[in-house]
């Protein structure tokens, strides 16, 4: 247990349980979700547009790919911040993630209950640099993913979730 | 060859007798000469209703031709009556079909067969692609009873070993007469303990291989007491005489008790599981093979016709008929048959959930060596022993109409990868008595603070501020209900729904119509999610979401205002997490004294 890096003092059971400082996930990450979107809305609003100028009696048909060209920076705009929301930390005996603004929520994974963990890492993800880690314990409900984490770091992660895991693994 | 099988063939109960048998290495046991005939059964009934599909254009013209007084058409007779090679070239192909599949079915059956050695039972078949699957038994975590209802009908039944792993890692073995079918599953389940036993710490590897096998980063498979931090725990006294833990639940505690005692008297069990029982104040009596429970057939039906479903399919049912009825009255025949016969597959719909529930009918729970033994069905039984050391949650619920009678259901969630939905029962039906028995032998003791016995407690827990018991006003007052800000999201339920905590559970009750309360032992969470969305935000409320393995239970604390919710999932972090230490220490504490 000594290799974990303990952010709060381990004396005090109250103040350890308290939330800890999070770790925040890559910057880049908030670009690689935008990048990755866009992948998808600028075919559509490049369609929408030839669309509008094939029929451009129908000055209406604008409306569309304006529409959707608004609705990619609200939505990036959101995307952006939400990657800002997300956080994770590395407790003694369990990590915690962080997740979301609108819909906040923070899970707690015990070390002890981990199943198996995966690096996931798509081709935008690869652009970037970037991987995700996953958590996997029995129940199917532990929504436990921390995306946008370098490489390295991530194989870190994971490599330390392993470990810990073994250590603590405890019976169902 | 065959003196030799025959002489296999019959396993006497004699227990050390036959666990020599079954170590002889490389015997194979035949299974029954039926097995192959069994197997392509349903290739045969294809074969009928195909013939019977073909004859049926000539039936139907025959008696159109009876009908209309033209006499039958006999053309095809007579053509063939005039070529008798062809019909002798067809019989004969008929009688060369039956003897191939004979030889065939004989050969599939000669290479059938079963082998048990010290580690694993190994089941083989096929003719041409050659099939062995093998079953570890420090893997296996149950062995059913099956008895599909053709098989039945010649006294044949099939061991279906539950092993861990993924969801197809069922393996079977089919088919053996009844009897011994029975002698092979209560000698294997011996073998199993004895297995398992061996290997250290009694329930924690066995059940962490439930889920682990498949796992790539970390593998579930070590033993408990490899960690290197297992010096650094502050371990529990605890009893190193009996092999049982604090946080194991009553049945399992009872079982390795059983074992202990084992062939004591039945009295001798029986007070025991009273003893143990006490905190719920159940009694109950050990009947023929240490029965404890039987649920009639006739409560069975009762149970399902007063189930939300079927009434409110048997409403739709009566409310067309009756506009059926109108529209006869009014003389809109053409309108009112399509209507009527509109309603009729409704009203099937309405049987398949009766005779769903009819295959609990019977259902027995018998206090067995192996643990809880349970078998039901009305027209194919089938048996297994409830996995108590699985358990992951427990839970309780009343649909609308049994509040008339009084009755219960009892489900649990359950470590395991094959999940089939009927599965997950513990009780179908049962009164208030029967109920706590049966919850009661699947958690750990309860554990209750403040004098408040675990009986009460959970009677409020079921009905609320109606409970009539004299503790409810003081186990009422260890609720936690939802602050009336949720009146908002939760309009109906949120007076009812609340959360408690003993020293060992989490206790919720839910449902406002549909009475429920759910229990989960603190070492079996998994993980935590506390969670607001904006509408909660708005109302300074939060709710924390406890996982549990995939089953009929999903345990959620909701609702509650901001501060309360973080305040329980930070300290039910904590809580779960001492829970989980308390209940590895125990075990590595005993094979550390017993190696």
């Amino acid at each position: 247990m000594s290799t974990t890096p303990d952010p709060s003092p381990p004396t005090e059971a109250a103040e350890r349980a308290d939330f800890p400082d999070f770790n925040r996930v890559s910057p880049r990450y908030g670009l690689k979700e935008i990048v990755g979107m866009l992948f998808l809305a600028i075919p559509v609003i490049i369609a929408g547009l030839v669309l509008a100028i094939i029929f451009d009696e129908l000055t209406w048909l604008h409306l569309i790919w304006i529409g959707i060209a608004l609705l990619t920076v609200i939505i990036a705009v959101i995307t952006l911040r939400q990657a800002k929301a997300i956080g994770f930390a590395e407790r003694e005996d369990d990590l915690l993630i962080r997740r979301g603004i609108m819909f906040h929520r923070t899970t707690v994974v015990p070390y002890g209950r981990l199943q198996f963990v995966d690096v996931d890492a798509g081709p935008v993800d690869r652009m970037f640099g970037l991987a995700s880690v996953k958590l996997h314990t029995a129940s199917a409900s532990t929504d436990a993913n921390i995306p946008g984490l370098p490489r390295d770091e991530a194989e870190r992660l994971r490599d330390s979730l392993a470990g810990l895991g073994q250590a603590n693994l405890a019976g169902l | 060859m065959p003196a030799e099988f025959t002489d296999r063939e019959q396993p006497t109960p004699e227990s050390a007798e036959t666990r020599e048998a079954v170590a002889a290495p490389e015997v194979w046991h035949r299974v029954h000469p039926l097995t192959p005939i069994m197997n392509s059964l349903g290739v045969l009934v294809v074969i009928v209703i195909a013939a019977a599909y073909a004859a049926q254009d000539f039936i139907q013209g025959a008696l159109e031709g009876i009908a209309t007084g033209e006499g039958v058409d006999l053309t095809a007779a007579d053509w063939l009556r005039s070529h008798p090679l062809i019909l002798l070239a067809g019989l004969g192909a008929i009688i060369l079909i039956v003897l191939v599949a004979g030889v065939c079915s004989w050969l599939a059956w000669k290479v059938m067969g079963y082998r048990v050695d010290e580690d694993a039972l190994y089941a083989r078949s096929g003719l041409v692609v050659k099939k062995q699957r093998k079953a570890r038994l420090d893997r296996v975590q149950s062995i059913d009873l099956k008895q599909k209802l053709l098989p039945r009908l010649f006294g044949l039944a099939e061991l279906v070993f539950d092993v861990a792993g993924g969801s197809d890692s069922n393996v079977s073995l089919k088919y053996l007469s009844r009897r011994k079918a029975e002698v092979l599953r209560d000698e294997l389940l011996g073998a199993v303990r004895d297995v398992k036993e061996n290997r250290g710490a009694p329930s924690a590897p066995a059940a962490d291989s439930a889920i682990g096998d498949t796992a790539t980063g970390v593998t579930a498979t070590g033993v408990a007491g490899d960690g290197p931090d297992a010096a650094s725990v502050d371990a529990p006294p605890v009893d190193l005489s009996v092999p049982e833990r604090r946080g194991d639940s009553i049945g399992v505690r009872l079982t390795k008790r059983l074992d202990a005692i084992a062939g004591g008297a039945a009295s001798e069990v029986e007070d025991s599981l009273n003893s143990m029982l006490a905190p719920y104040q159940v009694t109950t009596e050990l009947g023929r093979e240490g029965e404890i429970i039987r649920v009639p057939v006739h409560r069975v039906v009762a149970a399902s016709l007063l189930k939300t479903e079927t009434l409110i399919t048997v409403l739709i049912f009566l409310g067309l008929l009756v506009a059926v009825g109108v529209l006869f009255v009014l003389g809109l025949t053409e309108v009112a048959v399509p209507l009527f016969f509109g309603v009729l597959p409704g009203l099937f719909a309405a049987g398949a959930v009766v005779k769903k529930d009819l295959g609990n009918a019977n259902f027995v729970v018998r206090m067995t060596e192996s643990g809880l033994s349970v078998s039901h069905g009305l027209f194919s039984t089938s048996r297994k022993v409830i996995p108590l050391d699985r358990v992951q949650a427990v839970s309780l619920h009343q649909p609308l109409l049994w509040r008339l009678t009084g009755w219960w259901k009892a489900e649990y969630n359950i470590a395991s990868g094959s999940d089939a939905a009927d599965t997950n029962l513990l009780l179908p039906v049962g009164d208030i008595d029967q109920a706590l028995l049966m919850i009661g032998l699947a958690l750990p003791e309860p554990q209750v603070e403040d004098g408040v016995s675990a009986r009460s407690l959970i009677l409020s827990a079921m009905f609320d501020r109606k409970s009539t018991d004299p503790e409810a006003p003081a186990a009422e007052a260890l609720f936690h209900g939802q602050p009336p800000s949720s009146r908002i999201i939760d309009p109906v339920v949120w007076k009812r729904r609340a959360y408690t905590l003993t020293s060992a559970l989490l206790i919720l009750r839910l449902g406002a119509l549909e009475r429920r309360v759910d229990f989960v032992p603190h070492e079996r969470v998994q993980s935590m999610q506390y969670r607001q969305g904006p509408l909660q935000r708005a109302l300074g409320l939060g709710t924390v979401a406890v996982h549990s393995t995939a089953g009929p239970i999903n345990p959620r604390v909701t609702h509650q205002s901001r501060d309360h919710a973080l305040r329980f999932f930070r300290e039910h972090a904590e809580r779960t997490r001492l829970a989980r230490q308390r209940f590895d220490a125990e075990a590595r504490e005993f094979t550390e004294n017993h190696q």
